[in-house]
């Protein structure tokens, strides 16, 4: 089937998320199936065919959901109703939105914070946690194990001061 | 623009460390916060307002809460009860926020307290909270309510907060966030960044105006 000529294509609109925590790396899938969950319970599987959401780009830090121009407002207020994804709390803030992903893939280069920092490992008290050092005295601290780890957001002086 | 989010539980309430919450609130577009359960201060710019929390549903214990609390330093947060306790708390003078309307009984929130709230410049804290995490019944039923809480805000002018309620790092919310989020319950977007600015103006009331020399 050949492509329909530009001019007869559907106008789309790219929202740039910003994908908190940063160690979480999800899965595109996983990332496309909590958005649609959050479009369809907050509007309605009529308002959620209209919107045509699909993820076109992502990585640990960063996604590029795509919409139809003008239901990206809708996209962003149904992105900030995600809160959890494979029993991890999860965040998508909405960062930019372009008519391209060429420009937000621009746009993720100039903010990126870099790889995910390899894990150091800390000891508060009885407990092992596995330490992940991020620009801007940030620090996550999250317990070794197997079942329902302890989760804490730091910042160097805290840890100092421990 | 001045944006407060009106309610945050920094550690030991939630899992994040105040110092933390500063770094990431601040990069999200506010600049200050209520931090239940500790002391206020300010850095670079960025202020932290104490705030203290009454869960009790007695009268007493609100009276208590607001005559421990020092004028113009922290905020008192009261759980909304029913009709009757709704409309004893507002007439306690340092009560500058009562917030979990959404979950009391319909009748718990009139017109009459409406109207006793913005002449005793009581603030309504919208919790965004629920919002998010809720799904289904739970959330029509809060959204209606604080559609049912902005028409009476439109008609009688009280003052209105908007707040994350957030316990961790992930719940935090931008302006941005807020303001898309407070749409959806039927505030305007200008009604909405008024929201975000008015802790400030709950600390320092305007009092009557003085004739200087």
């Amino acid at each position: 089937m050949r492509p329909r000529p530009p001019s007869m294509r559907d106008k789309r609109r790219y929202v740039l998320a910003k994908i908190t925590p940063l160690w979480l790396c999800p899965e595109t899938k996983s990332v496309y199936l909590v958005v649609q969950e959050a479009i369809t319970s907050l509007y309605g599987d009529a308002m959620a065919a209209g919107i045509q959401m699909a993820v076109v780009y992502g990585d640990n830090e960063f996604c590029i959901i795509r919409c139809k121009r003008g239901c990206e407002g809708q996209l962003a207020t149904a992105l900030s109703t995600v809160s959890c994804l494979n029993e991890q709390a999860i965040s998508l803030r909405s960062y930019a939105v372009s008519g391209t992903i060429h420009a937000l893939k621009r746009r993720i280069e100039k903010c990126r914070k870099g790889p995910v920092p390899d894990a150091r490992e800390l000891k508060i008290g009885e407990k092992i946690f596995e330490a992940y050092y991020f620009p801007g005295q940030k620090v996550d601290v999250l317990e070794k194990g197997f079942k329902s780890r302890e989760l804490l957001f730091l910042t160097e002086t805290d840890i100092e001061e421990m | 623009m001045i944006a407060t989010d009106a309610t945050v539980f920094p550690s030991p309430l939630g899992n994040t460390s105040l110092r933390r919450m500063v770094i990431e609130t601040r990069e999200l577009g506010f600049d200050s916060i209520v931090a239940i359960g500790q002391q206020g201060w300010e850095t670079d710019g960025f202020s932290v307002i104490g705030g203290t929390l009454v869960r009790e549903t007695q009268v007493k214990a609100v009276i208590n809460a607001a005559r421990a609390n020092s004028p113009g330093k922290g905020l008192i947060v009261v759980n909304a009860g029913n009709n009757s306790f709704n409309r004893a708390i507002i007439q306690i003078k340092g009560v500058h926020v009562i917030r979990h309307l959404h979950k009391t009984e319909k009748n718990s929130f009139d017109h009459i307290i409406a109207r006793m709230s913005a002449e005793n410049h009581v603030a309504i804290d919208i919790d965004l909270r629920p919002l998010v995490l809720s799904r289904g019944v739970w959330r029509q039923r809060t959204i209606q309510r604080y559609k049912d809480i902005i028409g009476l805000c439109e008609r009688f002018e009280f003052p209105l907060t908007l707040s994350s309620n957030a316990r961790s790092v992930v719940e935090l919310k931008s302006v941005r966030e807020m303001v898309n989020l407070a749409t959806l319950v039927g505030l305007e977007e200008t009604g909405a960044k008024e929201a975000l600015s008015t802790i400030k103006g709950l600390l320092i009331p305007a009092g009557p105006v003085q004739v200087v020399g």
